[in-house]
């Protein structure tokens, strides 16, 4: 073999070392920022993929909020700490094509549940879903007795809150709840704590929720 | 009988003519990509009792289907077994995420590259290649690594080239490596993503 060939040989075999050491791109999950279970003792979110569609009643608003606003203001802020396209969220006009419902707390519920009955706390924000014992979600039913892929039901007491201004901070909190996070966080400056002061996600709240997305579901929805 | 002698001497003659009288030539083809890893996800939980993340492993990733594509290129000869090639390429595949147990997808890659090659004949059919070039990819923005991601990534790209005999039709296939950079907006690491082309293409 020719001192030419060998080096171009040589060459090769460098380039191919190279390249073999260089890893692919990763991206880094961190830890979850709390316990995404202190409340709902499961893991849960929706199907990989899945683009949640999510129906406002706005059916007697109370003055001076906006439901729509506020969840459309939660989608962006839940989209936007995604990294791998896993929050995907909608509005729609037809209740029929929702998965999840968000209405008032005096408005009239559109949705029921023979398996496991609805009720109201009275609770700033209150997000129900029906979970059978062997972690199968159940379809809530519409209260005309018609069949719905409604899986959640988000309710919103506005009259539970100090000051009308913090009215978006409780929806986009309950967004999260429908996201998967399935507890509060103990840090005030978190949206996830019990009486949200923020209006869109902080760090932990994000890296609880990726923890979330990125694992299986005990529950899937 | 006349007529043919002539001809069998032109095409003797013909590997003679010094490289700089050779016109450069073009050269245009079809590319199909095999199926690979595009980013890897490394999930982080601190164990119970414990303060110091560990790697947890985890399916999840985004990959890329099998792609396909165009590739222009124009040709120089540098000696009777050298050639450089000023190439563009263009393809597209989809997107895969795989996370949360299961996996969809959110759209398509669209690559487009630019780069110069040098080939060198091994055998009157055969070649190796190495080249260097730049590569713009775009994609569905809600995912790593086209959300706020870089456009310009450097390409590094090495294979073997084969002709049949007295044919114009060329075989390529080239191991491309697509460095990308780290971006911290989305907490992506650097690295390179491999892929594998196969080439068909016709020069005139």
């Amino acid at each position: 073999m020719s001192a030419k060939a060998r080096m171009s040989r040589l060459g090769l075999v460098a380039w191919l070392a190279v390249a073999a050491a260089c890893d692919t791109p990763t991206i880094t999950i961190g830890p979850a920022g709390y316990s995404p279970t202190n409340i709902v003792p499961f893991r849960y979110h929706w199907r990989p993929g899945h683009n949640i569609a999510i129906y406002v009643d706005r059916s007697d608003e109370p003055s001076g909020i906006d439901l729509t606003a506020a969840v459309k203001s939660g989608i962006a802020a839940w989209t936007n700490i995604a990294r791998l396209g896993d929050v995907q969220m909608h509005v729609v006009t037809d209740v029929h094509d929702a998965d999840v419902i968000f209405h008032h707390y005096l408005s009239t519920p559109l949705v029921q549940s023979d398996v496991c009955p609805l009720f109201s706390t009275g609770a700033g924000g209150q997000t129900q879903f029906c979970v059978t014992e062997d972690s199968v979600a159940v379809p809530l039913e519409f209260t005309d007795g018609h069949a719905s892929h409604v899986k959640m039901d988000v309710t919103i007491n506005s009259f539970q809150l100090d000051t009308v201004s913090f009215f978006p901070a409780l929806v986009v909190h309950e967004m999260g709840h429908v996201l998967g996070i399935g507890s509060h966080s103990f840090n005030p400056s978190d949206l996830m704590f019990g009486r949200p002061r923020r209006f869109d996600p902080s760090a932990d709240d994000a890296s609880t929720l990726r923890f979330v997305l990125v694992r299986r579901a005990d529950v899937l929805f | 009988m006349r007529l043919l002698l002539i001809t069998a001497v032109c095409a003797a003659t013909l590997p003679r003519v010094a490289p700089a009288q050779q016109p450069a030539r073009w050269r245009y083809g079809v590319v199909i990509s095999a199926p690979t890893k595009l980013v890897k996800v490394d999930a982080l939980a601190i164990p119970e009792g414990g303060t110091t993340p560990l790697s947890e492993s985890n399916d999840s990733r985004v990959t890329l289907g099998l792609g396909a594509g165009l590739e222009v290129g124009r040709v120089w000869a540098l000696g009777p077994r050298v050639a450089v090639i000023a190439f563009g390429r263009a393809q597209t595949a989809s997107v895969t995420i795989h996370s949360g147990g299961g996996s969809w997808s959110p759209g398509r890659a669209f690559i487009s590259e630019a780069g110069a090659r040098i080939e060198r004949g091994i055998s009157p059919q055969s070649g190796l290649f190495a080249a260097l070039g730049v590569s713009h990819w775009s994609g569905p923005s809600e995912t790593a690594p086209f959300k706020n991601g870089a456009a310009a990534l450097l390409v590094t790209e090495a294979g073997i080239t084969a002709r049949p005999a007295r044919s114009s039709w060329r075989f390529d296939l080239k191991a491309n490596l697509t460095r990308f950079g780290a971006n911290d907006d989305i907490a992506l690491g650097s690295g390179s993503a491999w892929r594998f082309i196969l080439g068909v293409s016709h020069e005139r």
